[in-house]
């Protein structure tokens, strides 16, 4: 306890610090909406006025997008068709039926998610560059299908928009209202940002993996967010629509689809103040200088490249990136020194200590082409008790790990915990079960804090839906809030208090190690399975290591240890199991299995 | 009716070539470029502007397509691929690609101006030759000697054997003594001079038009994830099968809608068959 009083104490000065951060950033909100709302005050001229009403729409749309592209990082060139949907759905709606133009947005808006749903359910299936070129040729296909309905849409001579009913119909009034909407999608797109979705959304593009094993369900967080943001992209449609006030099929060029995505690429991932920048910079920056305007897209296409490769995260965060490697503290080494009784004590549960079945994985068999990686292997994992998993390169131990956690399933035999059956269960439904893993080479989000790291991990008792999320609802904040306060006790318990604000780019190996077993005991495991906890450790670190390995089995957590460092795994472990060329060789108590003759020939060596 | 089917089997013969590029790449780089449509897009425009606008003979024309097809392929290995492979993050070389062929198709777009404009004559021939129009038969060649260039090329050859070698495992490849730099490098450039010979080939059916690229990009993608990533007969079947079902929904139904019917193929093949006709599965390890 003396040892982590410190660190502590800097933790709370940094929360205090924190709260005063909030009261500026609250002011800096408040100055720049007034400074918003009395925009049409402060612009000179009509022209400069209705650039600030074009940002305005443009800024609904790309802030669902960001969602898509900055944060899960599909990379959508598509949402263009998604924008001509929504504007024809408004022209159609308000102008050809002569309803209510709020009826015909979210007319716009409906018909942009559901197009959203109709493309994202096959597109987001598909890898990188698949959807890429699907969501492009979905910007092709919108095009097609204006062309030839021309009784509906104008074809290609167009068609006449009307504008919005009183108070809206001054230039300002369209301006106010367009901010309006633009506000609602800043709230919700910052809502998803801050909370629990935007670290699941990250994952999702930052480690597919590390998503899928804290059971994130990627698929559909995906499809939640593409439909979300061709919502925004519809009424963002109808909004731009109204602006133009007559559109063809040439209004929605490709080189709009590159706009949006390049202001979202150039404002940096992972933010939503950077491409706000980005879509005012980009949008600005041609007409203050008429020769950019001519060059238009060339000009985006350049700044793409240079992004690129000069700065890949965008601009926003490499500057982020850069002040937190110059921050005081930031590359001060610590000694990773957890706090074993605050560990023990936050992750008691009674109703572990009271279950009594065992992770079994019974006459497991895999094959690969014609390998035979695991050939009929039992493996039971007892809570409790710290079972080791060792053999030499190539025994199969990864592979049974993969297995156990659902990255593979059983070509024979089966993987049940009690009753259940698990094998064909996916990975992500394993913190459900609560089953959880580290990873030999460490998966973690790199551009995240430590405390985020963990708080995803926390992600399983997470209920709160994406609606429930952007709208910021009581239950969303409320287990934002509890998962971070687990988070940090997990991290205090690990040892990472001193790091528990850096970026885990800057943390070193043995920080990593200790941050992948916090964040899988943040999704509160009856078992945990270590895959190489050891590996790059000194002497010291694995003495840490061993102690809060420890300390997970005294509260009941059944441990699985792959290991190659023999004499630890003897050490600690309750049980030995080991293979070799995917078959079982030995298993029991460790001093038996260390003298097996076997053992000793394929692996322990004489 | 036979008009139809050699007119898609032009087309096809195009896509078919842009998958065969898509693989030239793809094999030393994992990657697949979105400026493989570009390349066409170039020996098209350069090969109209040497012929119109610089009076030079037909197969200087050729030769001068061909080597702004080679530079610009070199370039964009040494642009938007070199510099980005070896960053963790998967999703640059996508980014990096696109920029360039954003880039290079709006600079053609300033400079050649943004109308198709027609492309001469490459053979003299009257323009009644009906089916045995040279606008027809010439893709529908070139595509047939690359493609078989290309395999003779992959089993003849040393350099060809290296690229097997590096798309079977490229650090291995690099293990051995295999310079994977340079074999890429030149794999980019030998990918830009064949697709400016058959963007050449292929202009009196594309016109001399800016924008084609993307559309070459965009369908030459379809035949091959349809024929399957990284086999050349796959992308020379993917390639006419695409042609030839688009010509002829046109022919049935109008032309309004052979982008939706060419990626609908593309849905249907990939749901039946994630990894295309003639792709190899790939298990995927964590």
């Amino acid at each position: 306890m003396i040892a982590t009083g410190r660190p502590k104490r800097e933790y709370r000065s940094a929360q205090r610090e924190g709260t005063s951060v909030n009261a500026k950033k609250s002011i800096l909100l408040l100055l720049a909406g007034t400074g918003l709302i009395a925009l049409p005050f402060l612009v000179g001229d009509r022209y400069q006025l209705h650039l600030a009403t074009l940002i305005g729409a443009y800024w609904v749309l790309i802030a669902g997008l960001n969602l898509v592209t900055g944060f899960s990082g599909q990379l959508s060139v598509g949402h263009v068709g998604l924008l001509a949907i929504g504007a024809y759905a408004f022209a159609i709606v308000a102008g050809k039926l002569g309803m209510s133009p709020m009826i015909a947005v979210a007319v716009a808006g409906a018909m942009g998610g559901s197009l959203g749903l109709v493309l994202g359910l096959p597109a987001l299936r598909l890898p990188d560059f698949y959807f890429a070129m699907a969501t492009l040729a979905f910007g092709f296909m919108v095009t097609e299908f204006v062309l030839a309905h021309e009784q509906l849409t104008g074809g290609g001579i167009g068609i006449a928009v009307p504008g919005f009913p009183a108070p809206f119909d001054t230039q300002r009034g369209t301006y106010w209202l367009i901010l309006i909407f633009a506000a609602i999608a800043t709230f919700l797109t910052w809502n998803v940002a801050r909370l629990m979705w935007g670290r699941a959304l990250i994952s999702i593009r930052d480690s597919v993996v590390t998503a899928r094993a804290v059971g994130v369900p990627v698929y559909r967080a995906k499809l939640t967010v593409f439909v979300f943001s061709g919502v925004s992209a519809g009424v963002a449609g109808a909004l731009f629509a109204s602006l133009q006030s007559y559109i063809t099929p040439d209004t929605f060029v490709f080189d709009l689809g590159m706009f949006f995505f390049v202001s979202i690429i150039i404002g940096g991932r992972g933010s939503i103040l950077g491409p706000f920048v980005g879509t005012v910079v980009l949008t600005a920056l041609p007409e203050l200088a008429s020769p950019l305007a001519k060059l238009g897209t060339f000009f985006y296409g350049l700044l793409l490249l240079a992004v690129v490769l000069l700065v890949p995260e965008g601009v926003g965060a490499s500057v982020q990136k850069l002040i937190a490697r110059f921050r005081p503290g930031a590359r001060e080494s610590h000694v990773v020194t957890p706090d074993l009784a605050s560990l023990a004590s936050t992750i008691a549960r009674p109703d572990v200590d009271s279950r009594t079945e065992s992770l079994d994985a019974a006459a497991v068999s895999i094959a690969f082409g014609g390998i035979k990686a695991l050939d009929s292997v039992s493996l039971e994992l007892r809570p409790g008790e710290i079972h080791g998993l060792i053999g030499p390169n190539g025994s199969g131990k990864t592979t049974l790990l993969n297995l156990l956690s659902g990255y593979y399933q059983p070509n024979a035999g089966s993987v049940k915990v009690g009753a259940e059956n698990l094998s064909r269960e996916p990975v992500q439904r394993r913190p459900m079960l609560g089953i959880a893993r580290t990873f030999q080479k460490p998966r973690l989000l790199t551009p995240l804090t430590v405390l985020d790291n963990v708080m995803l991990g926390c992600w399983r008792d997470c209920k709160a839906g994406f609606l429930e999320t952007a709208f910021g609802l009581p239950r969303a904040r409320r287990e934002d809030r509890t998962a971070r306060q687990y988070a940090e006790k997990l991290v205090a318990g690990v040892g990472l208090a001193h790091a528990i604000g850096r970026r885990a780019s800057l943390l070193e190996h043995a920080e990593q190690r200790f941050l992948e077993i916090a964040r899988a005991l943040a999704a509160r495991p009856r078992f945990i399975m270590l895959d190489e906890p050891a590996g790059g450790l000194t002497d010291a670190e694995i003495k840490h290591l061993t102690d809060v390995i420890l300390v997970l089995r005294d509260a009941g957590l059944g441990v699985l240890l792959v290991e190659h460092h023999t004499d630890f795994v003897f050490r600690v472990c309750d049980r030995v199991t080991t293979l070799d060329l995917g078959k079982m060789i030995k298993h029991g108590p460790p001093a038996a299995v260390q003298a097996d003759p076997e053992v000793i020939r394929v692996y322990l060596g004489a | 009716m036979g008009t139809v089917l050699l007119s898609g089997l032009a087309i096809g013969a195009v896509y078919a070539s842009t998958a065969l590029v898509y693989n030239v790449m793809y094999s030393t780089s994992k990657v697949l470029s979105a400026t493989t449509g570009h390349i066409f897009m170039l020996g098209a425009v350069f090969g109209a502007w040497f012929i119109v606008g610089l009076g030079a003979p037909t197969i200087i024309a050729l030769v001068g397509a061909i080597v702004v097809g080679a530079a610009f392929g070199f370039a964009t290995e040494v642009v938007a691929i070199r510099r980005v492979l070896n960053r963790s993050d998967q999703h640059l070389w996508l980014l990096s690609t696109l920029a360039v062929a954003t880039i290079v198709q709006q600079a053609v777009g300033l400079w050649w101006g943004s109308e198709p404009k027609p492309f001469p004559r490459v053979l003299p021939q009257d323009f009644g030759a009906g089916a045995l129009d040279q606008k027809y038969w010439l893709p529908i060649f070139v595509m047939i000697a690359i493609a078989v260039g290309l395999d003779l090329f992959y089993r003849r050859t040393m350099y060809g054997k290296i690229f097997l070698a590096m798309s079977e495992d490229a650090f291995a490849a690099r293990a051995r003594g295999v310079a994977t730099d340079r074999v890429r490098a030149v794999s980019y450039l030998i990918s830009g001079a064949v697709g400016g010979a058959a963007g050449f080939a292929a202009g009196q059916l594309t016109f001399a038009y800016f924008a084609v690229g993307l559309a070459l990009t965009l369908n030459g993608f379809i035949a091959l994830a349809v024929g399957g990533l990284g086999s050349n007969v796959g992308a020379v079947i993917g390639g006419l099968a695409l042609g030839i079902l688009s010509t002829f929904a046109t022919y049935f139904f109008g032309g309004e809608y052979q982008q939706t019917i060419s990626i609908g193929l593309l849905l249907i093949v990939l749901l039946i068959k994630p990894e295309g006709l003639l792709g190899a599965r790939k298990i995927r390890p964590v």
